[in-house]
């Protein structure tokens, strides 16, 4: 058996993806979101997770998806990417949370490479489950430009 | 602060990680970032050692540190019995630093390490001491009276008296008597006024120099260091005139001098001393247990007598991981306050508001201390500093005046501790490459005393420490040819002085020529950049040839608290540091904006502003009356404007990661009472 790895899935402006349960701190609903005039666009604001100041970023707006329709529902999955020494915290606004799974390298298949109406290059790969496909997203891609600045 | 304290868990903390690189070296024994590591902690071991009186353990760092220094130079391969001996000498070590007595052992393996390294000429030098090994009289104790009369204004100047007499129990046995005690010390302490004179008998290997270092902060009329050779020296003028002692007085002060110091002599001085046999020596020991039993029978009423081992301070270190998650919580805490509140209202019963506010008053409390167990003034280094500065300008034969400013300048604690070695580091540096010997600045016609400063300023949401020297400044040729010689750059190959600066804070980059105790050998500026690097600050240097060189630390402020004035602008808060702010007035909206110009007088001076609602394009229709506040940061004015001033804050910063950064019109943020947030302006970028 291949290996493994956990992975959140959800859904946001009615497409399914996937993340990489490894970068999730934790989902929590979005509350208290302070203004940040002046921040890139696809800045929604910054939030208050125990004293630390968390951006919260429009993932829609990210991946070239649209914009985020935000609602009482909407979640926020908290990231912490990893990259050399440095770690980025970010939150980024999904509409819900559908299941966590296992998926083993053999089940990833290769992302499309044609447009799907979003950037596809932010893709580790593709997962079917049942019906649906969910776009796998890779942290460190969606956030390649800002953790290259970091170091 | 106890010094000795944290520098003993300093060292038990390296010693673990020698301990971990010689298990990862034994697996390579050509890993050269092991042999650098370990080449590095042998050599804060022995720095620091050197300042805390610990030669023995100063000297084996030292030997040990040459094996490391062969290997790394490739005279020599690691092998399994280097790392034999580098775990011994760790148990060994870390034994002396417990105050166990290891002397033997340690010249044992300190034989060990020279008949391994068979260095002509090196096995001989360092067995005696040393020219280099922190060379240790041999002979005994030296006996003094300190006595000190501080003034009233001790506390308003910034000392620490009790940790001043903590450095000086430190220097050797003592017993301290207390004059006038009209009021007990412990509440002279702390209500901050010191009324009584102290009298420090005290028997020390230590110079009478050394002894007086001990007071380099308190004012000369202050203390006085008298050398007791004899009996007769109770009497002398210097002890008349500050303490007058009756013949009752005069006995149990030898008796005490003779617990503290058996070799005291009644009427012979030191010198006359001879030799003495193992017999002696034993007879010597008994007497001092004799007097240790005396000593506890003898009680009296009118004096106190204080030993100083009921003076440690009681400290605990805690991971700076515990206090983050502390400070967390308390943070929390605060939110779900309000939280609670909000849930009462409309139905809150008197007795339940009345327990709500003093949850509040608790917690904010909780919060104060919280947050100021991780601050420290940059000022607990100053002794540090100041030690370093006096032994190091009289080995190298320097005269230097040490200026400091801004040591009140608060600095997260785990900072502080990462900045000591680099800061010392550079401080070395600045006295053996940067200043000039007094004969060359002669020469040059610069006043014989060479000029350190050291200041630090807080700017914006940075901490800054610069390290000023009016010395040499840096050699750029000098640097060229050595990085040429290790191979950095070829021999014609162009390089520009910053590149040159870069490469001198590169590994294996050291310009002196010769090894010296002072600024070592190789371990160097990579080093200190490294050791900056680590806390996210950086290093930067400017420099004139002959005329001095600054060098500058920058540091994050990340945890640092500020007091900050909260505006409003439409819906949202922000804040604005207090120290950058000079004036405020309120305008109508109408008048302020008549004129095309967008000007505000201010002093009889026309200045442009910043209308924040403009600035951040809200489209709402404006307050009738507006505010304009004068900001002033490091001279720099500007001018904004913002609906109403909401109150005053006194918050923690909080940094802003990477992806909030383009929005470089603010610092940072903090967190409201609310718990909301708010972010901090950084009003020197509206100016655009």
């Amino acid at each position: 058996m291949a290996s493994a790895k956990s992975y959140l899935l959800f859904t946001l402006n009615s497409e399914s993806f996937g993340i990489e349960v490894e970068f999730v701190l934790r989902v929590i609903d979005l509350e208290g979101l302070m203004k940040v005039p002046k921040a890139p666009d696809f800045i929604s604001g910054a939030l208050n997770m125990e004293g630390t100041v968390i951006p919260v970023v429009d993932l829609a707006k990210k991946i070239d998806l649209g914009v985020t329709e935000v609602n009482d529902k909407t979640k926020v999955v908290i990231l912490q990417i990893l990259h050399e020494d440095e770690t980025l915290d970010v939150g980024v606004l999904i509409d819900n949370v559908k299941d966590v799974v296992n998926i083993t390298d053999k089940e990833l298949q290769a992302p499309p490479l044609e447009n799907m109406g979003f950037d596809t290059q932010t893709l580790d790969g593709m997962y079917k489950l049942e019906e649906n496909f969910y776009m796998i997203l890779s942290a460190k891609k969606v956030f390649e430009k800002e953790l290259m600045q970091m170091v | 602060m106890d010094f000795l304290q944290e520098y003993i868990e300093e060292v038990k903390g390296i010693l673990k990680d020698l301990e971990n690189s010689m298990m990862t070296l034994e697996k390579d024994f050509d890993d050269p970032e092991e042999i650098n590591n370990a080449y590095r902690f042998l050599h804060t071991i022995k720095g620091s050692a050197g300042m805390f009186e610990f030669h023995d353990v100063e000297k084996l760092a030292h030997e040990l540190e040459n094996i490391y220094s062969d290997i790394r130079d490739g005279d020599r391969q690691a092998d399994n019995f280097v790392i034999d001996l580098t775990l011994h000498a760790v148990d060994i070590l870390s034994d002396m630093i417990d105050g166990k007595d290891a002397k033997a052992e340690a010249e044992k393996l300190i034989s060990d390490i020279n008949e391994l390294r068979a260095v002509e000429g090196e096995a001989r030098a360092s067995g005696g001491g040393g020219s280099e090994g922190g060379a240790e009289e041999e002979d005994g104790l030296k006996t003094f009276a300190v006595i000190i009369k501080p003034e009233n204004n001790i506390f308003k100047r910034g000392i620490n008296f009790e940790s001043i007499l903590e450095e000086l129990f430190e220097l050797g046995k003592t017993d301290m008597i207390i004059h006038n005690e009209s009021i007990p010390y412990e509440k002279q302490l702390a209500e901050k006024n010191l009324v009584s004179t102290f009298e420090v008998l005290l028997a020390t290997e230590n110079s009478e120099e050394d002894v007086s270092d001990v007071f380099l902060f308190m004012q000369e009329n202050e203390y006085k260091v008298i050398p007791l050779r004899s009996v007769a020296d109770f009497s002398n003028a210097d002890y008349a005139a500050l303490i007058t002692i009756d013949e009752e007085g005069l006995e149990r002060r030898i008796t005490q001098i003779k617990e503290l110091n058996p070799d005291f002599s009644m009427e012979a001085t030191v010198e006359e001393i001879v030799e003495e046999t193992a017999e002696e020596k034993e007879a010597k020991a008994n007497m001092r247990a004799a007097g240790a039993a005396q000593f506890a029978d003898d009680e009296d009423t009118s004096e106190k007598m204080m030993q100083r081992k009921s003076k440690k301070a009681s400290t605990v270190s805690v991971a700076t991981t515990k206090l983050d998650q502390m400070v967390n919580i308390v943070s929390e805490l605060v939110i779900f306050r309000s939280e609670f509140q909000h849930l009462l209202d409309g139905n809150e019963r008197p007795e339940i508001s009345e327990a709500l506010e003093k949850m509040e008053r608790l917690i904010l409390r909780l919060r104060d201390s919280a947050f100021n167990v991780r601050l420290v003034p940059l000022n607990v280094l100053t002794v540090k500093l100041q030690r370093l500065i006096r032994s190091v300008s009289q080995e190298l034969g320097k005269e230097v005046d040490f200026i400091t400013e801004g040591m009140d300048t608060e600095l997260d604690r785990s900072m502080i501790s990462a900045l000591e070695a680099p800061l010392l580091h550079l401080i070395r540096n600045a006295l053996d490459h940067g200043i000039e010997s007094p004969e060359l600045r002669e020469k040059r016609n610069k006043p014989r005393k060479g000029l350190l400063k050291f200041y630090s300023y807080n700017s914006g949401d940075h901490v800054f420490i610069q390290i000023q020297d009016d010395g040499n400044g840096l050699n750029f040729e000098k640097i060229r040819k050595k990085a040429v010689e290790k191979g950095m750059i070829a021999e014609g190959q162009p390089a520009s002085e910053k590149d040159l600066i870069n490469l001198m804070m590169s590994p294996g980059f050291s310009t002196a020529d010769h090894v010296s105790k002072v600024s070592g050998r190789g371990v160097g500026m990579d080093v200190v950049k490294k050791d900056i690097a680590a806390i996210r600050g950086d290093l930067e240097v400017s420099t004139e040839e002959e005329l001095g060189s600054i060098f500058t630390i920058r540091l994050p402020l990340t945890l640092t608290i500020l007091d900050t004035l909260v505006v409003n602008v439409n819906d949202s808060k922000y804040l604005i540091p207090i120290s950058e702010v000079e004036f405020a007035y309120t305008m109508d909206h109408a008048e302020l904006f008549k004129k095309k110009s967008r000007q505000v007088n201010y002093n009889g001076q026309l200045m442009p502003f910043v209308s924040l609602r403009e600035y951040f394009e809200i489209e709402e229709e404006p307050p009738v009356q507006e505010t304009v506040i004068i900001i002033n940061k490091n001279d720099t004015r500007i001018a904004i404007v913002v609906d109403i001033i909401a109150g005053k804050l006194q918050t923690v910063y909080k940094p802003l990661n990477e992806l909030l950064r383009p929005a470089d019109c603010f610092s940072g943020a903090s967190i409201l009472g609310d718990g909301s947030m708010a972010l901090i302006l950084n009003a020197l970028k509206l100016k655009s």
